[in-house]
């Protein structure tokens, strides 16, 4: 009774009070006058909190339930002949161990943040991105089907791309934004791809009814291979894995408690927590583990080095985070599942507080060097005497010019879109008009780039 | 025999008469009440039909889905123009253009459906004939041409044979439905939907739009580029009269409808003029209601009548704010824009929000629409699918980029003087927070509106079966 009448509903909660809470700082702020710092953190501490019993709820009821997963269906957000939205949502060791991360980063991110950003501008904003980001969170990690974790995955895309531009009224967030907004939409359309693929070949995508059933089985090696694709090229996307995770590095244009619990804590890891979630699909495609192995490996590979070559803290901690999540994409892949969730929890706490460290960074190396001495990581440049000099400044140079992904990226898929986009328009104008638009005084001025190198690159150049 | 339900018609054009006599005060208030009026009567019909479960009068799930659709793009631009931009001629386009679609929506007759279509195109001549763009007289002259004259000639044509075969009323939908179309099947159903590609925008016959959105006068381009009727009368009359024949195209159609959805995506993505940015958004939408319609399959006609509802509301607001900028400082070129966010917080949040909407961000109408089209065309042509899912995912880069170019970032020496620039006006306010609200409200809660095209979406395509 318990499972079928109340747990749908307190589940839909967790998500739910964050959501209610963005919302209703929303429409405060829409009125004429600003609500108060005070009136935005009481908001954003009840729902938060309330968010987090939910989860300690889910969590116990999952114990209760002989830690078998739970099954909980709240109806449909809309139905079609024989189509319809469930709100399904899963419970299960997963899913309880990233709610409860989720929950706690974000509590410890408000007590943070209401003292870090006191009496900033964008006060009213960030509680609300914040808010939305937890409940997009939430909803990624609890929902129970495919259609529902694009829903969180979406929510949780737009709140990283606002929130990179938190400082809108400089040039460097908004770009780096459009970054983060171009290579999150490119790579969302496989974790569409994935789910569609899935509603033709067993007309759903509720995780209970795909894996109770005959998982991967019902599907062509094809397609079993096509979806697996399609929802690594979306995790890819969401983690920064190689060779879209230029992204990352530049997303640390934003608050650092939003650097901290998007790309240190949360936001991050939502790839690797979608791998984790659909492993039952590609368990058995060779292809597609090997795919994830490879990926994972060499982003790992690329992202030690670059981080190594970084001269500013939070650029090398993004560097050493894709490190990391590289190497989780790699135990996904051998099918070291339970792992790569540990090593999930434990690299998000770490790298959360890392990150909100990193504005002390340069009095915490002072103070260590005071009471240690130098240490070994404070000599990191001598683990490459082994090198020859001339092997070292090789890789020395690919690691600051970033394995030239970046650069081949623009030079072969970005330039040649827009290269084709402004011939096809500057044909229209020519069949439409004979010739310029009138008045076109501005098109002297140059566009902005689509990529924009990071800061740290630009100093070191 | 005129009925009730033709005052919805009769009044607007009644009042556009009547406006172009009035004081320009006078003439403004005159038509903001028929249009409002309008928009009441147009959702009373949508609430009470669904209670009633089923076709009511003349009306049916698309029409009544498409009528309060209408009314509120009139009512919103009437609500959000700048005053001096309404004089009593635009004022008069405008209103009858109202009735004109309305009218057309309203009716079985297709004699009447092709008379008001082409009224439907004169207030758009009416506006650029007195400008200097000969180019621009040029584009609206062939477009209209083009949407006129095959219509006209295809739904005369079947008029007179029902007439030779001696129905009793030839004019008639349901009758000339059941008599079928003769000989000429074929080409009068490729000229039918001739018009409707044209009218719609689809590549290749879609520059007139970008062009028009551009260049001509906002008050009547954006009312008739974001008109309805193009769908309506492929799934009213096009499928109703021809449906053989459509299903043996749709093997062309849905790979013409992708290849418009991402060609239009890829123009926008270069845009740097707002107003261009938004007719090429169209262009590649409407590849996407062309694809999911001519799927021939309940989800994806249900799903494209739907997405072609919210992506008009959302390209709406767009236009209403790009043009609010627009008459505040003289420019719509994003590269001569930027950084307005600090005097204008409430215009960027709404440009933000409808932007969001129209690329499918959920808990908008426009996911659930887009969900259901995907749905409907994914079935029996994946590879369209994949295609409708990347030109999305273009249109979201471009809509997002194009909030940031044209609200955040440092001021540049581009950049307007922002000192003195209002922030929404509470005439622009009502209408954006009118048509945010419509998109959450019915994304959230998108069972009437489902429910309301599904059981006509059926019947059309259960008829086309059997033609079949």
């Amino acid at each position: 009774v318990l499972v079928e009448t109340w747990l749908p509903r307190i589940i839909a909660a967790v998500p739910g009070f964050p959501i209610i809470g963005a919302l209703l700082i929303g429409a405060l702020s829409l009125l004429d006058r600003r609500p108060s710092e005070r009136t935005v953190a009481r908001i954003a501490e009840i729902v938060l909190w309330l968010s987090f019993f939910g989860a300690l709820a889910c969590a116990s009821a999952w114990g209760h339930h002989g830690q078998q997963p739970i099954d909980a269906r709240l109806g449909y957000w809309f139905k079609a002949k024989d189509y319809g939205f469930e709100l399904a949502f899963y419970v299960d060791g997963i899913a309880v161990a990233m709610a409860l991360l989720v929950g706690l980063l974000l509590l410890a991110t408000y007590k943070f943040s209401v003292t870090y950003l006191h009496r900033e501008p964008g006060f009213v904003r960030f509680f609300a991105l914040i808010l939305a980001f937890a409940g997009g969170m939430q909803t990624l990690v609890l929902g129970g089907s495919f259609d529902l974790l694009f829903a969180g995955w979406e929510i949780v895309g737009i709140t990283s791309v606002l929130l990179v531009a938190f400082f809108h009224e400089r040039t460097g967030p908004v770009r780096a934004a459009i970054r983060v907004l171009v290579t999150y939409r490119l790579c969302d359309i496989g974790l569409l791809l994935g789910a569609l693929w899935l509603h033709q070949a067993y007309h759903t995508t509720v995780y209970a009814d795909l894996f109770r059933g005959p998982g991967a089985h019902g599907m062509t090696p094809g397609m079993v291979i096509a979806v697996g694709l399609a929802i690594l090229f979306a995790a890819m996307g969401k983690s920064a894995q190689f060779p879209v995770g230029g992204w990352l590095p530049r997303a640390m244009e934003g608050p650092t408690a939003s650097s901290a619990v998007f790309y240190g804590g949360l936001s991050v890891h939502a790839g690797v927590y979608l791998l984790l979630r659909a492993e039952p699909l590609y368990a058995h495609a060779p292809a597609v583990r090997a795919a994830i192995v490879v990926v994972g490996l060499v982003t790992a590979a690329i992202g030690t080095l670059s981080g190594q070559a970084r001269a500013d803290a939070k650029t090398a901690l993004a560097y050493a985070t894709l490190g990391q999540v590289g190497l989780m994409f790699a135990e996904c892949g051998l099918g070291f599942t339970r792992l790569a969730l540990l090593h999930l929890c434990a690299h998000a706490l770490l790298r959360y507080y890392q990150f909100l460290r990193t504005p002390s960074t340069l009095e915490d190396a002072l103070s260590r060097r005071a009471n240690l001495g130098v240490t070994a990581a404070d000599q990191r440049a001598a683990r490459w005497e082994g090198l020859g000099i001339r092997t070292r400044r090789y890789l020395y140079r690919l690691a600051i010019e970033r394995f030239q992904v970046e650069a081949t990226l623009e030079r072969w898929v970005v330039r040649p879109v827009l290269r084709l986009s402004a011939a096809l328009d500057e044909l229209e104008r020519h069949l439409m008009d004979g010739g310029p638009p009138p008045h076109d005084d501005a098109s002297s001025i140059k566009p902005a780039p689509m990529v924009q190198a990071p800061r740290s690159a630009k100093r070191e150049a | 025999m005129l009925s009730a339900i033709d005052l919805l018609w009769l009044f607007p054009f009644a009042a556009a008469a009547l406006v172009l006599r009035a004081k320009p005060e006078l003439a403004r208030k005159i038509s903001l009440l028929v249009s409002l009026a309008s928009t009441l009567a147009a959702l009373s019909l949508f609430a009470s039909t669904l209670s009633l479960d089923g076709p009511q009068l003349r009306l049916d799930g698309p029409s009544l889905l498409l009528l309060p659709l209408v009314t509120m793009t009139i009512s919103a631009v009437l609500i959000a123009a700048p005053r001096w931009e309404l004089d009593a001629r635009t004022l008069s386009g405008l209103l009858v253009l109202l009735g004109a679609t309305v009218g057309a929506l309203c009716t079985s007759n297709v004699l009447q459906i092709a008379v008001f279509w082409a009224i439907s195109l004169i207030p758009l001549q009416r506006s650029v004939v007195h400008t200097a763009d000969r180019p621009l007289q040029r584009a609206v002259h062939v477009a209209m041409a083009l949407c006129i004259v095959p219509l006209g000639f295809a739904l005369g044509a079947m008029v007179f044979h029902g007439w030779r075969e001696g129905l009793a009323s030839p004019w008639d939908l349901a009758v000339l439905r059941a008599a079928g179309a003769g000989k000429l099947r074929d080409l009068l159903g490729f000229c039918v939907l001739l018009s409707v590609c044209v009218r719609m925008g689809v590549v290749p016959v879609h520059m007139w739009l970008p062009f028009v959105l551009q260049r001509a006068p906002l008050a009547i381009a954006i009312p008739t580029v974001l008109s309805p009727l193009g769908t309506y009368v492929l799934v009213r009359v096009g499928f109703q009269l021809f449906p053989g024949m459509y299903s043996a195209i749709s093997g062309v159609m849905l790979p013409l409808g992708a290849l418009s959805s991402i060609y239009g995506a890829l123009l926008v993505l270069g845009q740097h003029d707002s107003r261009r940015q938004a007719g090429f958004f169209v262009v590649s939408a409407m590849g996407a209601v062309i694809a999911g319609l001519f799927a021939q399959e309940e989800h994806g006609v249900s799903g494209a009548l739907l997405y072609h509802a919210a992506i008009l509301v959302c390209v709406l607001g767009l236009l209403l704010i790009v043009w609010g900028i627009e008459a505040r400082l003289g420019r719509s070129d994003q590269r001569r824009l930027g950084s307005l966010v600090r005097a204008t917080p409430r215009m960027a949040t709404a440009f933000f929000l409808l932007s969001a909407a129209a690329v499918g961000f959920p808990g908008t109408a426009t996911f659930v629409s887009e969900d259901l089209l995907v749905q409907g065309v994914l079935h029996d042509h994946p590879a369209v699918t994949t295609v409708l899912l990347l030109a999305t995912a273009l249109n979201g880069v471009s809509l997002i980029r194009a909030f940031k170019r044209i609200f955040l970032g440092a001021p540049t020496v581009h950049s307007p003087d922002t000192r003195r620039l209002d922030d929404l006006r509470p005439g622009e306010r009502g209408a954006t927070v009118m048509l945010v609200v419509a998109l959450i409200v019915t994304g959230l809660i998108p069972a009437p509106l489902v429910l309301a095209v599904r059981s006509s979406v059926a019947a059309t395509l259960v008829h086309a079966r059997d033609a079949d």
